[in-house]
């Protein structure tokens, strides 16, 4: 499925729920190239995805997950994230904008929208951008 | 009546000849008369000198004559003097008392009171000259002898104090005035035929002044006015009309001008003609656009009428929307009441299974004992835990994949998460499998049996009553979200009911401002019309104008 056309609203966008240091992730599974845990089969030096978008101190997953993606210009980049946690299909409408006071600095990491969950939010990232920046 | 310019330079011409003749006449004729009177009164002077020439010769004579003579002897020869036709001598006293006279009845008279008709006393002035003067004339007006009348006359009187006498003798000197008379007359008549040669003189010098003049004013004014004036009488708006010029003067100057000024105005004319083709072809194109402007105003007109119709209609179906949202927020709230009840029912079937659960709590303690027991198998249970783990990666890989090859792979992507869940139960289950490995490990024959089905039904019962509750909460969550969603699709379509609305009237507005630019568009296209008309007329007046090509007109005033 197109992860712009997804942007756009048109279709249910299937996501690939994850969560580092205790915030909840969602990226678009077009996006997701495999999963698999710390050490196996990675290319180069895995990114540690705490690390990458500032949120200070060391990971301390113990059993860290590690998610194959497609970076910028079709690049495969392996991050290292706390615990996969579920596809599902989310609705276009359920996909909120950020707040325009943090959307520019937001979409700069990456950042592109938010998706309400029961008991949480979830921030939705693009790894495209992401690696951009 | 018209006076032409010929008439009126030679009648002007005419008049100062005329006028000039006229006064050199008159002041030539002033002349002569003033030396005909100094002639006429030379002519009068001279007879009277005569005259008293004549008179005081006799008296002289008769005073010679008588000096020497007694008084008797005297009168006798005075009496007896005669001169001409009329003369005579008187003699008389310093009384005023004649001696002699020539009518004897004033003899020895004082004529002290003799006077004339203006008054004068006669002879009492003449002894008066006589007495202070010794002699002299007196004029006077005496009676001729024999008649009533008197006329002008002239004596003279010489005193002989010797003797007491005085001689006088006069003369009539009408005849010096009829004289003088005849000699102005004749004068008068030689001033006469003189002003009357000089008038003639004057009038054929003024009829041969005038042929000259007419000459001149015909070759040099008015013949070439008259040309110009003709010319531009034919004109008849032919600017390539070209006025001869004659000379330098004013009216070759006034010929020049008027070619300058037909250049002038041909080369005006020309571009006016160039500039009215321009605004012609300007009001087409300004109508032509207010054409397409008018129709595409009418297209739009009707794009917007098809707008506000489909808007009403779509006005209208939001409003149903609206209605079968705030339906579905109402169903929304009932299952939400019902899944609520059905939650409660469960949770008493959990207090129940709690209960039972507690009726187990022994069988649990030798459980737990073989647990501890069973730490020796941990190592196989992390074994299992790893697989699972593993195999939920795969179940993940999978996801990717069957969401990645898209409505394909739901099926696919179902199993996997079936996987997922199974590997979830898996590692659930190891701990289970390790209570029971432990509990055939630590009670082999006293426990198994029943511990075993006792075990199994705890599970299984917890299991569903786990697995009905967090189905039925997350029902709960589901119906919570499925009731906001409701209200909140409620919500926007009476937004955009709203928005419906205003998007409807902005419609009719445009509506309206369309039509007004339809009107605008038809009124500009009656200007347009009225300006092209403007602009023919334009063109068929500069038409009457008969124009030469552009350059040709240089020469002419050149």
């Amino acid at each position: 499925m197109n992860g712009e056309a997804a942007k756009r609203g048109i279709f249910p966008l299937p996501v690939l729920f994850f969560s580092v240091g205790g915030v909840h992730y969602g990226v678009s599974t077009d996006q997701v190239l495999s999963a698999a845990a710390r050490g196996a089969s990675e290319d180069g030096e895995p990114l540690w995805f705490q690390r990458e978008m500032g949120y200070g101190g060391e990971p301390a997953c113990p059993r860290p997950a590690a998610v194959a993606v497609k970076a910028a210009g079709g690049k495969r980049l392996t991050v290292l994230i706390d615990s996969l946690e579920e596809i599902a299909e989310v609705a276009p409408g359920e996909i909120r904008p950020l707040p325009p006071l943090v959307a520019r600095h937001a979409r700069r990491k990456g950042v592109w929208g938010v998706i309400p969950r029961p008991g949480r939010m979830c921030l939705l990232i693009d790894f495209a951008l992401w690696t951009k920046s | 009546m018209k006076i032409t310019l010929r008439r009126k330079v030679l009648g002007l011409i005419a008049v100062s000849v005329l006028l000039t003749a006229f006064v050199i006449t008159l002041v030539s004729a002033l002349s002569i008369v003033r030396r005909a009177d100094e002639k006429a009164a030379a002519y009068k002077e001279t007879l009277l000198s005569e005259r008293k020439a004549q008179i005081k010769g006799y008296v002289e004579m008769a005073a010679k004559l008588v000096e020497n003579l007694p008084l008797e002897e005297a009168k006798k020869i005075v009496r007896g003097m005669r001169y001409g036709d009329k003369g005579y001598i008187w003699l008389q006293d310093y009384h005023n008392v004649f001696l002699t006279y020539v009518d004897p009845a004033e003899e020895g008279k004082d004529q002290t009171d003799r006077v004339d008709p203006t008054g004068r006393h006669i002879i009492d002035e003449l002894t008066k000259v006589a007495r202070d003067q010794g002699e002299g004339f007196l004029n006077y007006y005496g009676y001729v002898p024999g008649q009533q009348d008197r006329r002008p006359k002239i004596s003279f009187a010489k005193g002989m104090p010797r003797n007491g006498w005085i001689v006088i003798s006069g003369l009539y000197i009408d005849d010096i005035d009829r004289a003088v008379a005849e000699e102005q007359a004749r004068i008068r008549h030689d001033v006469s035929i003189t002003i009357a040669v000089q008038l003639g003189v004057a009038l054929a010098a003024t009829a041969l002044l005038m042929l000259g003049s007419a000459f001149f004013v015909n070759r040099y004014i008015t013949g070439p006015l008259e040309r110009i004036t003709r010319i531009m009488m034919h004109f008849n708006n032919d600017l390539t009309t070209t006025i001869p010029v004659a000379g330098s003067d004013e009216v070759g100057d006034l010929a020049k001008w008027l070619n300058e000024h037909i250049a002038g105005l041909n080369k005006s004319i020309r571009m006016v003609a160039g500039a009215t083709g321009g605004l012609h072809n300007h009001a087409g194109a300004i109508s032509s656009a207010i054409s397409q402007q008018s129709s595409f105003a009418a297209q739009l007109s009707s794009s917007v009428a098809e707008m506000t119709s489909t808007m009403e209609e779509l006005s209208a179906s939001a409003v149903q929307i609206a209605q079968h949202s705030q339906g579905v927020v109402e169903r929304a709230d009932r299952t939400l009441a019902d899944t609520r009840s059905g939650a409660a029912e469960v949770e008493a079937l959990t207090v129940k299974i709690s209960s039972i659960n507690s009726g187990m709590q022994a069988n649990l303690a030798e459980i737990v004992e073989l647990g501890r027991r069973s730490k020796e198998i941990t190592k196989i249970m992390e074994i299992i835990n790893n697989i699972a783990n593993q195999t939920k990666l795969i179940a993940f890989n999978a996801a990717l994949e069957a969401a990645s090859a898209g409505e394909a792979g739901k099926r696919f992507g179902v199993v996997a998460v079936e996987i997922r869940r199974l590997a979830d139960s898996v590692v659930e289950s190891t701990a289970e499998i390790e209570g029971k490995i432990t509990e055939i490990l630590d009670a082999v024959n006293r426990l198994v049996m029943s511990s075993e089905k006792t075990s199994l039904m705890m599970q299984q019962s917890q299991e569903s009553a786990s697995h009905t509750v967090a189905m039925l909460n997350s029902m709960v969550d589901g119906v919570e979200e499925s009731t906001d969603s409701a209200r909140q699709i409620s919500l926007s379509t009476k937004q955009q009911q709203i928005a419906s609305g205003q998007v409807l009237l902005a419609i009719r507005e445009i509506d309206q401002g369309v039509r007004q630019s339809t009107d605008s568009a038809r009124e500009s296209s009656v200007v347009a019309g009225e300006l092209a008309e403007l602009a023919d007329k334009l063109k068929s007046l500069v038409t009457t104008f008969k124009i030469e090509p552009d350059g040709a007109a240089a020469g002419r005033t050149g």
